[in-house]
């Protein structure tokens, strides 16, 4: 029997009621942020795109089918407003859990996407949901209901961490996101960052709304392990380092913090929301933040650095905003 | 304290530097193992993986030197900490030098120097240091050269360009034989350094002192460090500084004195007053050394050296003038490469000795039973002693087993049959024996009244003859010089004289509910003193009748002075053999064949010879490990061993032999053996003791040496090996100390500003 994701109602409570902003003003339209979208019912046409494997039938413009032969979704400007891309990382790295973490990253990650999955349901949103990693690639197309919520919280339930590369693979698969849509993307964002920087640039294309949740372990945040003399073992190669904790510390948060800073400096370059999480954070909280960040962004055009941790202080990474 | 320089042979000139315990340096090793233990992983690596691993690389590679350089440091912090440490443990000394100070400097020339070890001598050594240290002269510096011996030699000033005229000049002198006159060395210092060395100058001269390290010298040179010795000065005024030649040292095992005996081959060459000593020493060393033996006998003292070979005894022959006034000699092996002196003591005693002549009737061959008393106290030679112990039997009716102690110097038993005139040698003998039957001539009585008067001793031994008309002129004789009366021959047929008792004889049988067992006397004569001769002389109170009939009162033993002499009868015949005793009638008694037959006689002797004063004490040379024979006194005594505290311990007896324990000594000197009677009742000297005879053979045997500590003759030199006050350098070790404690405080505070560093 597949797994199924339980969704926390505690976190459930807290983002009850809040919904993300569609691009391009589509809330203009609305008599609130989460009015109803009626599934292809636009009243602006704004575009025709090609039909593609896992596209609503139902949007299909059968008129120009008939003219051209070929198959296109008439795309208004309301229905893309409403399309949210949830991208769950799935490689390796995320099943890092430290002492001091409640859970796996990737567990905390999957509960995030299903949880935001469960608000795109609450408002009758569309969703799509993709779990991504360097060898695999779960996807679930977008869509909307029960059935779908229900097939979303399987498919995090059932994913395994494996491999690397999620940045590139995500790059590849970008073009496939609905433009206007907003992207979710839950990873750690240790890889590379002209790797990352790359791989948001083309997801940001499009008037896309990009939200990137850093899903941190705090022990990766200051390398305690609770050991001094240590054998580091890559989660996604075979490298092994030797090392003495205490002794690299500092200056693991000096490049941590280095990366951390060009991580903050493509994001703002994009106007892609970064909201760092926690694994020992408050899930709920973290998500209304972010979500609430999303429509003031959205709404003042700004492009802030959201911090959203439960972790004192003195533990966040020196730099960073709050 | 000793500062001693071991950086041979470089003496800097301005500053002296070295080390107390210069042999715990070495350990200055362990300095590197702060830096050998930060190349060793410090435990096994907890295993964690890890997703982030580029930012782990890059936060590696740039913490990389700073952590080299905490690493090295901490490490280098606590090397310094273990050097300083291991520093101050061989307490460097700093000794300011003047350079333009005068300086004087002592070449060791004494017998030990010329200690060979595989090739190389000490003297040789100490040459090369000598040099070594006039070539570091500053120029215009001269240094002056004494040689120590006994007398010392100032050998001349030599500065810094004339090595080579020092080295010729060493090259013809080789270790004397003889010791160092301390005392001469440090005049001569204080006149070769003039007016400096009593403080006169500010400069301090510097005197070094080159002798090997590796013996005792410091044990003579500090003999002469005391508050009002010439020493005084020179440790005071002078920075004193030794310079130890520095050979592979060889265990060093030294050598002891095994015996020192009078020679007895050579006594009758040698005449006058010179001794003859014949003395065994033997080098446990490897190596050939000289010593000096040294002799003290009163005031006489001399000294030779002798050359031991290496690794054996050397029997050395020594004569010893004008000793014989003295008692005992001293016999010290002085060696300063010998931890202490080696010493013993010589009995030079010569107890006179006196000769017995026996007179006896017989013919034959056969040995009365007196003289083969006599001869089994006074030759230990004959073959039936087996060492102490006498088998004494007398024709087989009682086979008896006696353990004697024998006197030292017994007395010479002469035998001669008849007429005791017929040799010259009677008119020397000190005791003479007229065994009953023998009747000397008118000539023989007039040539015995004559040795009596001179002090000679006669004994009659009263039996049948006696009563003969044989013997009428001789009983004459004697009751004219003496007033003992030859009466009758008394019966004493139901009256047996029982001598065996503790202590006291009794003739009266009949006292005893028991009679002990002893021998019988079934007939004595009776004595008298002649009533008209007692009035007519001045006697002396007879002497006591010891043995005594039970119910006549018939004296058995009389002792009469005359003149210088003494004439003494005993009613019993002590030539009766057993045998004869019991061949008919006419058996007197089978004293003979008793026990105390030996015993008797050598009391008696001891009394008519007038050994009963008390023993002249006697010295033994005692080493470890060499039996000690002791002269005892037949009978129940009480040996003690009374140590030269005066502390007395008692000898009990244990399996193999008497024996003292005391606890461990280290004190040389006489230990005497001295036996008192059990008998807490004092007795007269002219008490004639009958004694017990214990049978038992461990009676007056050795004791074992073994059974002496082995420090008995041992002196140990205890804390005085060092001497204080010589150099009066800067010590560096409770600086080095506090620097070592200084870093320990902030070894952890250095580290944690490190680890801080490190972020």
């Amino acid at each position: 029997m597949t797994p199924r994701l339980q969704l926390d109602s505690d976190i459930l409570n807290r983002i009850d009621g809040q919904g993300f902003l569609a691009p391009r003003g589509i809330h203009d339209l609305r008599s609130g942020p989460h009015s109803s979208a009626a599934l292809g019912m636009s009243r602006s046409f704004a575009e025709h795109r090609p039909y593609t494997a896992g596209d609503d039938v139902r949007r299909v413009d059968w008129k120009v089918y008939a003219r051209t032969d070929r198959l296109h979704l008439r795309a208004g400007e309301h229905e893309s407003a409403l399309a949210c891309h949830l991208i769950l990382d799935s490689s390796a790295s995320m099943r890092y859990q430290g002492r001091r973490g409640l859970q796996s990253k990737h567990q905390f990650a999957a509960l995030a996407i299903g949880s935001l999955a469960w608000l795109a349901h609450r408002l009758h949103d569309f969703w799509s949901v993709s779990s991504l990693s360097g060898i695999q690639s779960h996807r679930l197309p977008v869509a909307g209901g029960s059935s779908h919520l229900e097939a979303s919280l399987a498919l995090l339930g059932a994913t395994a961490c494996s491999g690397d590369g999620f940045w590139e693979h995500l790059q590849k698969e970008s073009n496939r996101f609905s433009t206007s849509a907003v992207l979710v993307i839950a990873t750690d964002c240790f890889d590379d960052v002209s790797v990352i920087h790359n791989s948001l640039t083309a997801c940001a294309t499009g008037g896309r709304n990009v939200i990137l949740l850093h899903v941190c372990d705090p022990d990766e945040l200051d390398l305690q392990t609770g050991h001094h003399a240590t054998r580091f073992t890559g989660l996604e190669t075979d490298q092994q380092i030797d090392t003495d904790c205490p002794s690299i510390r500092g200056a693991y948060r000096d490049v941590l913090r280095d990366h951390l800073k060009q991580l903050d400096t493509a994001c703002h370059t994009l106007r892609v929301q970064r909201t760092l999480l926690s694994t020992n954070a408050m899930l709920g909280d973290a998500l209304a933040f972010a979500i609430r960040q999303q429509r003031e962004r959205h709404l003042t055009s700004r492009s802030d650095l959201v911090f959203l941790t439960d972790t004192p202080d003195s533990q966040r990474p020196p730099g960073s905003l709050s | 304290m000793i500062h001693c320089s071991l950086l041979w042979p470089t003496i800097p000139s301005l500053v002296a530097f070295g080390f107390t315990n210069g042999f715990i340096l070495p350990l200055v090793v362990i300095s590197a193992i702060p830096f050998l233990l930060s190349y060793l992983p410090a435990s096994r690596p907890a295993d964690v993986q890890w997703g982030p691993m580029s930012l782990l690389t890059r936060a590696i590679a740039r913490a990389a030197p700073r952590i080299q350089r905490r690493v090295f440091l901490l490490a280098a912090i606590r090397a310094a900490m273990l050097f300083i440490v291991v520093l101050a443990a061989s307490e460097p000394f700093l000794s300011p030098l003047e350079n333009l100070g005068q300086v004087a400097i002592v070449l060791d020339c004494s017998y030990p120097s010329a200690r060979n070890v595989r090739g190389r001598t000490f003297f040789e050594q100490s040459q090369k240091s000598v040099l070594a240290s006039i070539a570091s002269l500053s120029p215009g510096q001269q240094a002056r050269v004494i040689l120590a011996a006994d007398p010392p030699e100032f050998l001349g000033s030599f500065s810094s360009n004339e090595s080579a005229l020092l080295q010729k000049h060493l090259a013809f002198i080789e270790p004397f034989d003889c010791g160092i006159d301390h005392d001469a060395v440090v005049d001569m210092i204080r006149r070769t350094l003039e007016t400096t060395i009593d403080g006169a100058s500010k400069i301090r001269p510097r005197i070094e002192i080159h002798s090997p390290l590796d013996r005792g010298i410091w044990k003579t040179w500090q003999s002469g460090e005391s508050e009002n010795s010439p020493w005084q000065a020179l440790f005071t005024n002078a920075d004193v500084q030794v310079v130890g030649s520095h050979l592979p040292c060889i265990p060093y095992r030294g050598m002891a004195i095994e015996q020192v005996y009078l020679s007895p081959d050579t006594r009758e060459k040698t005449g006058g007053n010179t001794l003859p000593l014949a003395c065994r020493i033997h080098n446990f060393d490897q190596a050939t050394a000289i010593v000096p033996l040294e002799i003290v006998c009163g005031k006489y003292r001399s000294q030779r050296p002798l050359t031991t070979a290496a690794g054996m005894s050397t029997e050395f022959a020594l004569s010893l003038d004008n000793a014989s006034t003295e008692a005992f000699c001293t016999v010290k092996l002085r060696s300063d490469e010998l931890d202490r002196d080696d010493e013993r003591i010589v009995s030079l005693h010569e107890k006179p000795q006196n000769t017995v002549l026996i007179c006896e009737a017989s013919d034959n061959d056969a040995l009365s039973p007196l003289h083969a008393a006599l001869l089994a106290l006074g030759e230990s030679e004959r073959a039936r002693f087996d060492n102490r112990s006498v088998s004494f039997s007398v024709k087989g009716l009682h086979m008896v087993d006696l353990s004697l102690v024998l006197q030292e110097n017994a007395a010479n038993v002469l035998r001669y049959s008849d007429n005791v005139t017929q040799t010259s040698r009677s008119q020397v003998a000190d005791l003479i024996v007229l065994c009953d039957g023998v009747f000397p001539s008118a000539s023989d009585r007039e040539q015995l009244s004559e040795r009596i008067a001179s002090g000679g001793v006669l004994v009659v031994l009263g039996g049948p003859d006696i009563l003969s008309t044989r013997g009428d002129p001789f009983r004459q004789w004697i009751a004219s010089i003496s007033g003992i009366v030859f009466n009758e021959s008394v019966p004493l047929s139901a009256e047996q004289i029982t001598l065996v008792r503790t202590g006291y004889e009794s003739i009266d049988s009949s006292i005893l509910p028991t009679p002990i067992l002893g021998p019988t006397v079934s007939r004595l004569i009776r004595l008298e003193i002649d009533s008209s001769w007692q009035s007519s002389h001045e006697l002396r109170e007879l002497p006591n009748t010891v043995l005594q009939s039970g119910l006549s009162h018939t004296p058995l033993l009389l002792e009469q002075r005359v003149g210088e002499g003494k004439l003494c009868v005993l009613a019993i015949p002590l030539t009766a053999s057993a045998a004869e005793s019991n061949s008919g009638e006419d058996s007197w008694s089978d004293l003979a064949a008793w026990p105390a037959m030996l015993p008797l006689t050598d009391r008696l002797m001891n009394r008519w010879l007038s050994r009963t004063s008390p023993r002249s004490p006697e010295y033994f040379s005692h080493a470890v490990g060499e039996m000690i024979q002791i002269p005892l006194s037949p009978g129940e005594t009480l040996p003690l061993v009374v140590t030269p505290s005066g502390k007395s311990y008692p000898m009990t007896r244990s399996p193999g032999g008497l024996m003292a324990k005391w606890g461990p000594t280290r004190r040389a000197g006489l230990y005497r053996i001295t036996q008192f009677p059990y008998s807490k009742e004092p007795s007269a000297d002219d008490t004639l003791l009958a004694f017990t005879l214990n049978c038992v053979k461990d009676i007056g045997t050795c004791i074992e040496a073994n059974e002496f500590p082995p420090e008995v003759s041992r002196i140990e030199f205890k804390d005085d090996l060092f001497l204080t006050g010589w150099l009066r350098p800067l010590n560096l070790s409770g600086v080095l100390l506090l620097l070592a404690l200084l870093l320990v405080v902030l070894d952890p505070l250095f580290a944690h500003i490190l680890e801080r560093s490190l972020g």
